[in-house]
Order: C-alpha cells, then sequence, then structure tokens
C-alpha cells in the first residue's frame, strides 16, 4: 500500500480491500522500520492511531464516508496544536509542551475521518529550509540519506516520500511546503493567505503564515485542501469562498516569471522548468514571459519582515508562562534571557536579533519600511502581470535538494528561498509539482502561481500538466 | 556596529552574542542591506503607486470610485479590477 496515492487507497477502503486498521497498522510498521534512519517523526501516537482507526472501521457505511480522507492515516507539522499530545515546534523551548487543545486543521482532518499518527519534525519554529534546524534531530530526504529534505515542513515531507503516510500537513511561511515538496518530488500547496485557519499554528510571521498539505499528486492535494480550507470564526484572517476546480474549455494563458529564469537558477532547473513549458504549449496554452523587476529584492524583504514578526511573537517565550525554564539565574531579567538562552536555537536567535534590529527607532525606517514598500510594489507587479495571465510558472528551488553541510552561511540557506518567498509576500497561492529529475536522479519542482483564491485552476493547471507529462 | 549587536540583544532578551555570532549577524546586515536601499531610491512615489493599483482620481475617492476599483471573486477567484486590466 506503500506506493499508493490517496485517491487509490481511498478507493480501497471503500472497496474493503483494506481496513482503516490494517492501513493504519502498516504506516506504522513502515515508520518503525524507516524512521529511524530517515527521522521524519518527533511523535508516534501508535495506540490511539490504532484505536482511532479500529473504531472508524466499526462506523456504519452511512457514517464512515463523510470525506475521501475518511481512515486515511495521516501525519501534521509539530508546529501545529494537537490536544493532549507534544506540540514541540521542533524546539527546546516547548520540549515538554501539551496543549489543551486543537489546532482548526487538525480538527478539520478528524471530522473527515482522517487517522492522525503522528507530528512531524520541523526547522525550529519554521526558520530553516533544510530540517536541520531542529532542535531534537535533522530529517534525511528520503531519495537520497545525504540530502536534506527541504524545510521547514521536512519532516511531513520525508514521511510522505517515504511512503509513511499517504499525506502530511505542513505550514508554509516562505516556502515551507513548496521546498520539500520539490526536494522530496511530491506537490505542496501553499494555499491564498487566509483560506485556510491559522487557529492552533504556532505563529511565526502572522501576515505570511499558512497551513498546506504535501501529497503525491495534484488531485489528492486538492482532496486534502478541500477538507482543511474555510471560513474559521477563531481566525480574524480567514476568509470564505467557494472552492472548486474549474472545466474549462478556453487555453490557459502562462506566463513565465523571468526574474526567476535566470542565472541564480541551476542549468538543470531551468531546462525542467523549459520543458514543463513546453509541455503546456503542448495543451494549446498560451505561454508568454511576464517581468516583475521587485522580485530581485523580494528575500530581502521577507527576511526583514519575517524576522520583525518573529521577534515579536516569539517574545512570549521568556520561561515564565510555559515551557523551558532556566535554573538559578538570580533576577527576573536574568531568567529571560537565561531560558531564551538556553531554549531557542541558533537560528531563532539570529532572526530574532534581525527583526529587533529592524525594528528599533534607529533602523525602522532603512529596514522595516523599505521591505514594506518592497512587498507593496511586489503585489502591484503581480497584478499587473496576471492582468493577461492565468497563472505564473517559475522554478520552486534555484537547485536540486543540497547534501547536508552544503550550505554552510545563513545566508547560503537564505538563497534557497529566492523563488518561492515573492509569493509568500504577495499572500498568492502556490503550488509545486514535480517537473522532472536531475542527472542524480533527483526530483525538480515547478511552482503554479495564481490569482488570491485560485487554487481551483492552480489544480486544474497541476493534473492537466501530470496528465500530458504522463505522470 | 558591535555596540549595536550587543543593544539588540539585550532589547530582544537574550544573552550578549559570542564574537562569531557577531561575525555572522554583520554579514547578514550585509546581505539584506544594499538592494533594499536601492529599493528606496527607486521606490514609486505614492501618486505612482496608486496607479498601478487602479485608476484613482487625484482629487480623492468617492464611494462609486472605491467600488469601481474593488475586486470582485468571479468563478472562485479574484477578478483583477477592470482600472488594471486595461493597463
Amino acid at each position: 500500500m506503500q506506493g499508493m496515492t490517496l485517491s487509490e487507497l481511498a478507493r480501497a477502503l471503500r472497496e474493503g480491500e483494506i481496513s482503516s486498521f490494517e492501513l493504519t497498522k502498516q504506516c506504522l510498521h513502515r515508520i518503525h522500520e524507516e524512521d529511524t534512519q530517515i527521522g521524519a517523526f518527533l511523535s508516534v501516537f501508535e495506540e490511539d492511531a490504532l484505536c482511532a482507526a479500529r473504531e472508524f472501521d466499526t462506523l456504519p457505511d452511512r457514517q464512515k464516508w463523510c470525506s475521501p480522507l475518511a481512515g486515511i492515516p495521516t501525519a501534521v507539522k509539530d508546529n501545529l496544536m494537537t490536544a493532549g499530545k507534544r506540540s514541540t515546534c521542533g524546539s527546546r523551548i516547548l520540549a515538554d509542551f501539551v496543549p489543551p487543545y486543537d489546532a482548526t486543521v487538525v480538527s478539520a482532518l478528524k471530522k473527515a475521518g482522517a487517522v492522525i499518527i503522528g507530528k512531524t519534525n520541523m526547522d525550529e519554529f519554521g526558520m530553516g529550509s533544510t530540517t536541520e534546524h531542529s532542535a531534537f534531530y535533522i530529517t534525511r530526504n528520503p531519495l537520497d540519506s545525504m540530502r536534506v529534505p527541504g524545510g521547514s515542513s521536512g519532516g511531513s515531507a520525508a514521511a510522505v516520500a517515504a511512503g509513511m503516510v499517504p499525506f502530511a500537513l505542513g505550514s508554509d511561511t516562505g516556502g515551507s511546503v513548496r521546498l520539500p515538496a520539490s526536494y522530496c518530488g511530491l506537490v505542496g500547496l501553499r494555499p491564498t493567505y487566509g483560506t485556510v485557519s491559522r487557529f492552533g499554528l504556532t505563529a511565526f510571521c502572522s501576515s505570511m503564515d499558512t497551513v498546506g498539505p504535501i501529497t503525491k499528486t495534484a488531485a489528492d492535494n486538492a482532496l486534502v485542501y478541500a477538507a482543511i480550507a474555510g471560513r474559521d470564526p477563531k481566525d480574524a484572517t480567514g476568509c470564505a469562498f467557494d472552492f472548486h476546480i474549474p472545466k474549462r474549455e478556453e487555453p490557459l494563458r502562462v506566463g513565465v516569471i523571468a526574474q526567476l529564469m535566470g542565472e541564480a537558477i541551476s542549468d538543470e532547473v531551468r531546462n525542467a522548468i523549459e520543458e514543463a513549458i513546453d509541455v503546456f504549449k503542448a495543451t494549446g496554452a498560451m505561454v508568454k514571459r511576464v517581468s516583475l523587476p521587485s522580485l530581485c529584492d523580494a528575500l530581502y524583504a521577507y527576511f526583514i519582515i519575517s524576522s520583525a514578526e518573529a521577534s515579536s511573537n516569539l517574545a512570549r517565550f521568556d520561561g515564565v508562562r510555559y515551557g523551558y525554564r532556566a535554573e538559578d539565574c538570580g533576577d527576573l531579567e536574568n531568567l529571560y534571557r537565561q531560558s531564551r538562552d538556553e531554549g531557542l536555537g541558533e537560528e531563532v536567535k539570529r532572526r530574532i536579533r534581525l527583526g529587533t534590529y529592524a525594528l528599533t527607532r534607529e533602523n525602522k525606517e532603512a529596514y522595516y519600511y523599505r521591505a514594506l514598500s518592497v512587498k507593496d510594489t511586489l503585489v502591484s507587479q503581480f497584478a499587473l502581470a496576471f492582468a493577461d495571465c492565468d497563472i505564473l510558472l517559475c522554478p520552486t528551488a534555484p537547485d536540486i535538494a543540497p547534501k547536508f553541510g552544503q550550505m554552510q552561511t545563513p545566508t547560503q540557506m537564505y538563497c534557497q528561498d529566492l523563488c518561492t518567498v515573492p509569493m509568500s509576500l504577495a499572500a498568492l497561492p502556490a503550488l509545486s509539482i514535480p517537473c522532472g529529475k536531475s542527472r542524480e536522479g533527483l526530483p525538480i519542482g515547478m511552482q503554479i502561481v495564481g490569482r488570491p483564491f485560485s487554487e481551483g485552476l492552480l489544480y486544474y493547471a497541476g493534473m492537466l500538466y501530470e496528465k500530458e507529462a504522463g505522470k | 556596529m558591535n555596540e549595536n549587536i550587543k543593544s539588540v540583544s539585550r532589547l530582544a532578551m537574550l544573552k550578549e552574542d559570542s564574537e562569531n555570532a557577531e561575525k555572522e549577524f554583520t554579514e547578514i546586515l550585509r546581505f539584506l542591506t544594499p538592494p533594499i536601499v536601492a529599493v528606496k531610491e527607486e521606490r514609486p512615489r505614492r501618486d505612482e503607486r496608486a496607479s498601478l493599483r487602479a485608476d484613482i482620481p487625484k482629487e480623492g475617492l468617492k464611494k462609486e470610485d472605491l467600488l469601481a476599483v474593488a475586486p470582485k471573486v468571479v468563478n472562485g477567484h479574484i477578478a483583477v479590477p477592470k482600472a488594471l486590466e486595461e493597463k
């Protein structure tokens, strides 16, 4: 069952070829077998998952098939709250934190009948692109154990790629779903900001955080998205919209982002995208190059804005209210400093310092406001590009998955987000799908970017591409 | 610069940096500074930015102007305002 897609498993369950209990047992067996090498999971709920699956199997048919996810095992990233289960965010400061409630997306999965079998590893608080920055252990790419799975939702992507679960949830702030999906040969969606509730997602950068699914195919991804999307009164930034995959008679108008097809992108990746463009052309799509001049500054704007928000959001981790508390600190101020210093990892502290620096009275104008103006301009430029394009295409990452230790400085790691952060800044939906392989046989990902609320069209384009490319 | 970084650590309720962390921080700042500065110089003026978004009259906005440029949801996605489509 491990190679099967979510849709195939849903059909097998419905037709009685396998029970949810048996499927969950197989997933758990796979985790026991493989996860000591891969490190995709931070916690596995073996007993609870088997119990939930057994309960599902005893339901009468009319209650069972409430959704295509019914009876399917899944995993969620560890920054999503799970009632009564450890939710660490990959951080030492929350190593023993057990939330009393479920995130809205976790409740939505449970309501859809999915069986949550564990929490996946991640870069601490979502800050990283390699899953090397978890406080607990690294996650390896199941396709090549010497390489990173991408981040920060590296655990979720590795779990799906290794066949431990048919789908998983991640969170995407600057590319944390799309990048691991690309490096592990999977499909990952960053939804339109606000369409999936952030309630119960630990905040990193509140203005850009989103929750998105990681699956094997675009159709599977649409099934998960349909289950988790929707207005949530607990999320003030949430919005309702009618999600459906359109039936299009007319050919797609495709724009290729010129700035993301330049020298910063490796030849292999560029060639794979050019081939994908030919696939779209073969479907009758009209393809043109579009220019977004401010895109070159998106990386810088993203790191300033996200770090500024992180410095504020993470101020709550002070060793007083919850989480790790340092001992023998003397006074209160030392307690704050020592708890944060011992509880937070180097990358998180680096970004807190950067964010604090960018928000100080002396630097606010030079850094934070300028970054906001880049964001502003980028939104306008995307709007102009979408005036005569239905979707935009670009690579998901500048190159294939790097080897462990290849990113020697923080700035080298930041550059991996080059192609994903512009959509985060502009609050646009983007779907990363596999579009080829490198000489070493490693996957290359392509992003399909749409207007706000155009997830249906992105899935249509993704499925069209998969069909035409013979995947 | 070093004094600046130390004061940032104090503000962020973190311990003061090691020499290595200070070096890294300086490198990150160098990485982030130049393009942002360049953007400010090239940043469109307020009136230009407004005209990028939509045709907003210089004398101000009336209710019907706002309605004319407000995005509309068509077939599940936001339609580009007419003013932008014409550009």
